[in-house]
């Protein structure tokens, strides 16, 4: 029952909003736990286990940290470093939780393979773990919530209630956003009636998430696998159209779901941080990932960036490269370091391959060029008298970003390194156009769906064009009048369940495409 | 009292929507009961190229019906004229509608029917992947024939999308290859595999209706050692000697047929690629072509634009 | 507070650091002129910033970062 079935929207959302609602009020945190239970449950049955013990290890060592904080015995270092190592153990069970389940054989391999480099004739069996949803998500809140309360900047939670809440609210347990606590377990706990008008935008949301997920993305999807699982034969142009494809189909899904995810949230009036914001419009690598996952760059920004460079260490490295290059070199050690840190982590995330960590260190490089080309970029650009405000000068700029996304996104997607790295040789090396126009209608979409994937691709552009420039929509469509306004949501509504690629009739067709 | 106006409001709004499915439910639902509707449509529009009775033999079938037999080829080798009718995940009822479409204009004399499909449920519901989106479907079908909009778009930027589709009479021309190295796939059991559901009913009726039509109705099976077990084997078997159909199982045939599974499928043993249709078309063409000694047309003018796309074909048959 | 804006100017020049109050907000400052910043000011009046304080609250404007370092200097 993923988010954009109709299973979610159609007959989970509205039971859990029906219950949540006729339950009196004090009683209605228990039905947004319940129904993340049950949500839970559905996708990873007993591996439910994961998410309670994580729960309950979460809530004590909230309290722990907090009872340690309050026996001051007068010398505060003492408690500085008792508090330290119980923040410590907590983010290192969680961890440990989250590396042995994703990452053993990913590191089992690497390290075979590596032994024999040195002849050690030593194979990785491998294990099969069963991982439950949302692993990757919701330890990251957990590290959020006990760090804050590490620091002083929350206190802890004395409610289990509302750490459970925090933790596993349903729409957010598959894909994010990361939230902080403070975000959403107050509001979920307080159960306020759910308002009209929060339930009309709210699925008003969901259904332009749905729009972009299931009319364009899953559209795209089957072009997509066929490139990229079978490339070789295949000219650089349409390795290049199968890389932006993927692109689209990416940013479309992620940025869809979000909407059906933060729309649920509106209806039970939690304000649910945004995860995307026009990226495509970003001026420069480091600004696409401010614009783009959002929750998560921060998360890495507030737990790893600014660790890393006020950390002791790093400072004194800093210190040292003053002393001798000066202060125009040493400003940059300290974010480096931390940039560095944080991009390793950004790869792993993502998943246990190379190619992710490769995805992780390429941006790594990128923003580290971005920072310290900065400054002398400004001032050549001012020496030749280019405006950099100028049309030209953002039409350069844009393609500049696009080729960045479409390389990294290429390796992101890529089945291997070396599968990407033959991508890439293939688009350099191996590039005609006309390749492309012959074999379009041979990439598992149809002119139609062309048509329509493009015509998709178009409104959900100038929609964020307008929203950059702070246009709402949805807010100008609830002032027409009802005719209009009705008309609209209903050829909305229409538009999604024609142009949708779901259903028995799509899987066939889908199947047709993708080589059956 | 506001309250009540925006649960009225709502209500009628919902109202109109359900009034608006209910329409375009009504426009989108094909004639026939099928399950791949996009496909039945395809299909139905390519039969409507090929000149009114000018086909001898038609095939049916899923996927690997239209990887295995090439019409072109026998044509070439027997002269005999054929059209495969297989769709993706073909359902006997799929497989019944398209049927009384091809008869309405074509009176062939045989019938072949690939097996693969009597092992999937033949009647138009029920997709495992997806059991609330199915029960929502019997209520609002649109959401089942949605994507039948492509049948509605003017024909002009339509028949583009699988030209080769209907150049080839049905057959695709696929050379990718991925090796199958699982060795024989055939041990013999008694055991005999389940078919599916509805399956006796609509071989039923479809052996009914070629009797009917005065065809003569074969049961094939196209090597695949991804698809088929010998429990299939027996339970077409089984279900043939009780139809008094014909069953030939190529599956077992492996000494006459001879596919070079390193080479010849496209995808690990579930397809076949051009090469192993290569094979399986030059030996089924024959033995259809003697068993029911189908007609020559090869010096026939008439048949002057088989041969021509033979020529244009660009296969190496 | 002088020398506070002057490391501001120093940092990034062209802002009103004086009323500008969404430099957080408004993504005057990044990350890294956070952290330029950060390193200016505890070399200049002698504090130290933990990561903890690095919230939009403290950052958003001149007003803030002096409370924030008053604060700081308090706390030695």
């Amino acid at each position: 029952m993923a988010y954009h079935t109709i299973a979610y929207f159609a007959v989970f959302l509205p039971v859990v909003i029906l219950l949540y609602q006729i339950v009196p009020k004090k009683f209605r945190f228990a039905v947004i736990i319940a129904a993340d239970y049950v949500f839970f449950w559905l996708f990873s049955g007993k591996l439910i286990v994961y998410l309670i013990c994580a729960t309950l290890l979460t809530y004590f060592i909230g309290i722990w940290i907090e009872r340690t904080a309050l026996k001051n015995d007068g010398d505060k270092k003492n408690v500085t470093k008792k508090k330290r190592r119980i923040l410590a153990f907590g983010i290192a069970a969680n961890l440990l939780v989250l590396v042995v389940l994703k990452y053993t054989n990913f590191f089992g391999q690497s390290l075979s393979d590596l032994l024999h480099l040195f002849n050690v004739d030593w194979t990785f069996g491998g294990v099969k773990f069963m991982v439950p949803i949302g692993l990757s998500f919701y330890t990251l809140e957990i590290i959020s919530y006990i760090t804050d309360v590490y620091r002083g900047t929350l206190k802890a939670e004395h409610n289990i209630a509302k750490v459970a809440l925090y933790l596993s609210f349903f729409p957010q347990i598959m894909e994010g956003p990361i939230a902080r606590f403070h975000e959403t377990a107050d509001t979920l706990y307080a159960g306020e009636s759910v308002k009209f008008d929060n339930l009309k935008f709210g699925y008003q949301r969901i259904l332009w998430g749905l729009f972009k997920k299931i009319v364009i993305a899953d559209r795209i999807y089957p072009t997509v696998n066929y490139i990229f699982n079978d490339y070789a034969d295949k000219d650089g142009s349409i390795i290049l159209f199968g890389v932006v494809c993927y692109v689209a189909q990416l940013y479309l899904e992620f940025s869809g779901c979000m909407d059906i995810v933060i729309g649920s949230g509106q209806i039970f009036g939690v304000k649910l941080p945004e995860n995307f914001r026009q990226p495509f419009l970003a001026k420069s690598a480091g600004e696409f990932w401010r614009r783009w996952h959002i929750t998560l760059g921060t998360f890495f920004k507030d737990y790893i960036f600014y660790p890393v460079s006020l950390a002791g260490p790093v400072k004194n490295a800093a210190k040292k490269v003053k002393k001798r290059f000066g202060r125009n070199v040493s400003k940059f050690v300290a974010p480096t370091a931390a940039l560095f840190c944080v991009w390793a982590c950004n790869g792993l995330w993502h998943g246990a391959n190379w190619t992710f960590i490769f995805y992780g260190m390429y941006y790594f490089v990128l923003i580290f060029i971005e920072n310290i080309t900065e400054e002398p970029v400004k001032k050549l650009a001012e020496k030749l008298h280019i405006n950099r405000e100028s049309i030209g000068y953002k039409i350069f700029r844009t393609a500049k970003l696009f080729i960045i996304v479409l390389v990294g996104e290429l390796f992101f997607r890529a089945n291997s390194l070396k599968d990407g790295f033959a991508m890439l040789a293939g688009i350099f090396g191996n590039f005609h156009i006309s390749a492309l126009f012959s074999n379009i209608h041979r990439l598992k979409m149809d002119r139609l769906d062309l048509i329509v994937a493009g015509a998709g691709i178009i409104i959900v552009t100038v929609v964020g064009a307008l929203k950059e420039k702070n246009i709402d929509i949805r807010q100008k469509v609830s002032g027409w009048v009802v005719p209009a306004r009705w008309i609209f949501w209903y050829a909305a509504i229409m538009l999604v369940v024609i142009f949708g690629a779901y259903g028995s009739g799509y899987t066939a067709v889908d199947l047709i495409y993708a080589g059956y | 009292m506001d309250i009540i106006k925006k649960i009225i409001r709502s209500a009628a709004f919902l109202a109109g929507l359900a009034v608006i499915l209910a329409v375009t439910s009504v426009i989108m639902k094909p004639r026939n009961a099928v399950y791949n509707a996009v496909g039945v449509d395809n299909k139905t529009k390519d039969l409507k190229k090929e000149a009114e009775q000018s086909i001898d033999l038609v095939f049916f079938g899923d996927s690997e019906s239209y990887s295995a037999f090439n019409p072109l080829q026998m044509f070439k080798e027997q002269g005999y004229t054929s059209y495969v009718c297989g769709t993706s995940l073909q359902r006997l009822c799929d497989t019944y509608a398209l049927m009384e479409e091809f008869f309405s204009k074509q009176s062939p004399k045989v019938v072949v029917l690939e097996t693969n499909c009597l092992f999937r449920f033949s009647g138009t519901h029920e997709d495992d992947s997806d059991a609330v989106m199915n029960a929502f479907s019997k209520v609002i079908p649109v959401l089942k024939y949605h994507d039948r909009w492509k049948t509605y778009i003017p024909l002009k930027v339509y028949t583009n999308k699988d030209e080769n589709d209907s150049r080839f009479k049905g057959f695709r021309y696929r050379t990718a290859c991925e090796p199958y190295t699982g060795g024989q796939w055939m041990h013999e059991t008694e055991k005999v595999a389940r078919m599916g559901e509805n399956t006796e009913e609509y071989l039923k009726k479809i052996k009914k209706y070629t009797e009917e039509k005065g065809a003569a109705l074969i049961l094939v099976s196209v090597p695949s050692p991804d698809n088929w077990s010998y429990a299939k084997h027996n339970a077409v078997e089984k279900i043939a000697e009780e139809y008094g159909l014909e069953f030939l199982d190529m599956n077992l045939m492996q000494d006459e047929i001879d596919i070079d599974w390193t080479k010849e499928t496209k995808d690990g043993g579930n397809h076949l690629n051009f090469a192993g249709a290569k094979k399986v078309s030059s030996y089924l063409g024959e033995y259809l072509s003697e068993k029911f000694s189908l007609p020559d047309h090869r010096e026939e003018p008439a048949y002057d634009n088989w041969k021509k796309d033979v020529e244009n074909s660009g296969m190496d048959i | 507070m002088e020398e506070l804006l002057e490391i501001l100017e120093d940092i990034q020049p062209g802002v009103d650091y004086a009323s500008c109050k969404t430099l957080i907000d408004d993504h005057i400052l990044d990350s890294f002129g956070i952290l330029s910043l950060v390193s200016e000011i505890e070399d200049a009046f002698d504090v130290e910033i933990s990561p903890a304080e690095l919230v939009a609250e403290n950052f958003n404007s001149a007003d803030s970062l002096w409370k924030m370092i008053c604060r700081l200097k308090g706390e030695e």
